[in-house]
């Protein structure tokens, strides 16, 4: 699944702008770029957002779906569905549940690191053939 | 005697006949009072139940769920001063910790169109300018970050902006003084910095501050500077000429002044930059006189509403040109009016006194800076330095205290390991340098510390960043991200687990080709950015 950036910062007005993934604006995002989409969530924050798991250099960062377009809509082979609470529920790659795999990542664990850096390869190249 | 006897008893009973006859039976009127007590025991006992569920909630892994409890007893006890006063405190503490003040904004507007008493008003009115005033200062600094051309004017631009900023909490003039010193240190030992710690200052002043704003000498002064060109000079003179734009109240004037010249052929690139500061401070003063002129006529309406004279004393204090001296007279004033009334009294000598932490600045706390990480190993083969980990970080922020066997993960093997991944070493250098106490020659000096100044800069602005937008959330920010350290954090910053972030500021790239950015954690509820570590990604 691949996505283009539409912007950077929910609307003011949004129903959803919550900011309960702690920021108004995604400045690490940029408008008008393609992303490989690494995973996603549903009803992990208290709005019900999707947000989906947006390659950075070195880690995942996490966006809502608003700020973005479906630009290749096949879902990836290696999500695994998966449970969270009563109400959330991921589809992420089988690395990302390991324990604290998104703190680890973004201390450059270099065992971590290693694995992201195969998984991103894998999944932007996944329907290039 | 007789007959006086019998005529004394006569005209006794016919008396107490006559007070019988007039006087209602007791009795029924118990039963109504006891039946009106029960009712209000009643629904005291149902409030406060469902009030201690939502606080339970708010404590509990999902605090977000009491937001909407929380709504439902403000519905309820809109029309009650005192409970609706009660709740709703505690209503928009855990949204500001949950970051859901914009929510409340949309949530009270609702519940004054159908509860428009005198108190719903107010809170929606300072709910309103809050939020207003915040995505307008998020606004200005999003402009200032895309302004690639003046990095390092933008990123003390946007410090300047900080120390006018309120946050509203315990200690915040104390890291106005702070923030202060970590900018005189960038502009250099040399500084002029009385603007700086005017602009630190002015929130907190115990009184209005009465000096003579002197407004056109400090205009003059920032021409010559912007002429110049030379950035430190410009911040330093345009600290001076907002400090006296605040003090004589005069920010619309300046916002005419350098709008008028930003067009003049030949005018200086940092104007555009200083009308932009100025226009979102004069827009925040605006902003904030409107919601005090509607909560004066709701004042008007209800003069004893203690909530009201809370909500003008907060106004007061977020108002870019009045402050502490405001904000504790508005309380004082209230006291005053109603010296008898104890639940009154306790609430101002309460809110008084937490004005007071706010603004208390206990002598000049000369913090050192934060440690920077650099490599010193051979660069990896995709220049990416890699941090933490199995590196040992000797003296190191608590944050790579960590074994590496303590989060080793099942099915995580070495298959997955790369087969020649350099290990860095690491080591702690001081962020900032204190400035060289003898004056080498200007040229090689210059020469030497122009990258070193930029990363400086640089992190000057990344760390404004952090503390104001809060940065990018790397874990913490969602329960299915945790942070190993959080019990850690807990115990040597305090705060719940849930409050803790980990985040990260924007890349900056040195003029060296070192690319950096800042880590940190941070507290959503107290805005206590803790263990900022920068780490550096790309060696030249």
């Amino acid at each position: 699944m691949k996505v283009v950036c539409i912007a950077i910062q929910r609307p003011s007005t949004s129903a959803q702008n919550s900011e309960s993934s702690g920021q108004l604006i995604w400045n690490r995002l940029e408008i008008g770029r393609q992303y490989t989409v690494m995973g996603m969530s549903y009803g992990i924050d208290a709005h019900g957002s999707i947000l989906l798991e947006i390659p950075d250099e070195h880690y995942v960062i996490d966006a809502p779906l608003d700020l973005f377009d479906i630009v290749d809509e096949r879902p990836s082979r290696y999500w695994l569905a998966r449970k969270f609470g009563d109400h959330g529920l991921h589809l992420w790659p089988e690395a990302f549940y390991i324990d604290y795999f998104h703190d680890r990542l973004s201390d450059f664990d270099p065992e971590l690191t290693a694995i992201y850096r195969e998984l991103r390869a894998r999944m932007e190249s996944e329907f290039d053939a | 005697m007789t007959w006086r006897s019998n005529f004394l008893f006569i005209t006794f009973g016919l008396i107490f006949a006559a007070a019988q006859a007039t006087t209602p039976p007791l009795e029924p009127l118990h039963d109504v009072f006891a039946a009106h007590d029960r009712r209000i025991d009643q629904e005291q006992v149902s409030w406060q139940a469902s009030y201690q569920q939502a606080l339970e909630l708010a404590k509990s892994s999902q605090p977000e769920q009491a937001l909407p409890r929380f709504e439902a007893l403000l519905t309820t006890l809109a029309d009650q001063e005192i409970p609706f006063s009660q709740v709703y405190a505690r209503y928009f503490t855990l949204a500001e910790q949950l970051r859901q003040r914009p929510h409340t904004a949309r949530f009270l507007q609702d519940l004054a169109r159908r509860h428009p008493t005198p108190w719903v008003l107010g809170s929606l009115s300072e709910t309103q300018a809050l939020v207003e005033t915040r995505e307008q200062t998020q606004a200005l600094f999003a402009r200032l970050q895309a302004r690639q051309d003046q990095p390092e004017l933008a990123a003390d631009l946007q410090t300047l902006y900080l120390l006018l900023w309120p946050y509203g909490n315990v200690g915040e003039a104390e890291d106005k003084a702070a923030m202060a010193d970590e900018l005189a240190i960038v502009l250099g030992e040399a500084t002029d910095r009385e603007g700086i710690d005017r602009l630190a200052r002015w929130r907190y002043q115990p009184s209005p501050d009465s000096a003579e704003p002197d407004l056109a000498s400090r205009q003059t002064a920032l021409e010559q500077a912007l002429r110049t060109g030379q950035h430190a000079a410009v911040v330093v003179a345009f600290s001076h000429y907002l400090a006296a734009l605040i003090a004589g109240n005069r920010l619309e004037d300046g916002v005419r002044w350098v709008q008028a010249n930003q067009t003049a052929k030949g005018a200086s690139p940092a104007l555009p930059l200083i009308a932009d500061v100025l226009a979102t401070t004069l827009g925040n003063q605006r902003r904030y006189a409107q919601a005090l002129a509607t909560l004066a006529a709701e004042r008007q309406s209800a003069p004893d509403s203690l909530l009201l004279a809370l909500t003008d004393s907060t106004l007061r204090f977020f108002t870019p040109t009045q402050g502490y001296a405001q904000a504790d007279a508005v309380l004082a004033a209230f006291g005053q009016r109603q010296p008898h009334d104890a639940r009154v009294q306790r609430a101002v000598r309460f809110h008084r006194a937490m004005l007071a932490s706010w603004a208390k600045q206990p002598g000049r706390l000369k913090r050192d800076t934060f440690p920077a990480i650099v490599v010193t190993a051979t660069r990896p083969r995709d220049s990416v330095i890699h941090e933490g980990g199995n590196a040992a970080v000797s003296g190191s922020t608590a944050r790579s205290r960590h074994r590496d066997e303590d989060y080793r993960p099942a099915g995580c093997g070495n298959q997955h390991r790369p087969a020649a991944e350099p290990t860095p070493v690491v080591r702690i250098v001081p962020r900032l340098p204190p400035p060289p106490k003898a004056k080498p020659t200007p040229k090689a000096d210059n020469a030497a510390t122009a990258p070193q100044l930029g990363k400086q800069l640089a992190s000057e602005a990344q760390l404004a960043e952090l503390r104001s937008t809060g940065g990018t959330p790397m874990a913490g920010h969602q329960l299915d991200k945790p942070i190993r350290d959080v019990n850690r954090l807990v115990a040597e910053h305090g705060g719940r687990a849930a409050d803790w972030r980990k985040i990260s500021s924007r890349s900056y790239t040195a003029t060296d080709g070192t690319r950096f950015e800042i880590h940190a954690y941070w507290n959503t509820v107290t805005k206590q950015l803790v263990e900022p570590k920068s780490i550096v990604i790309r060696t030249p």
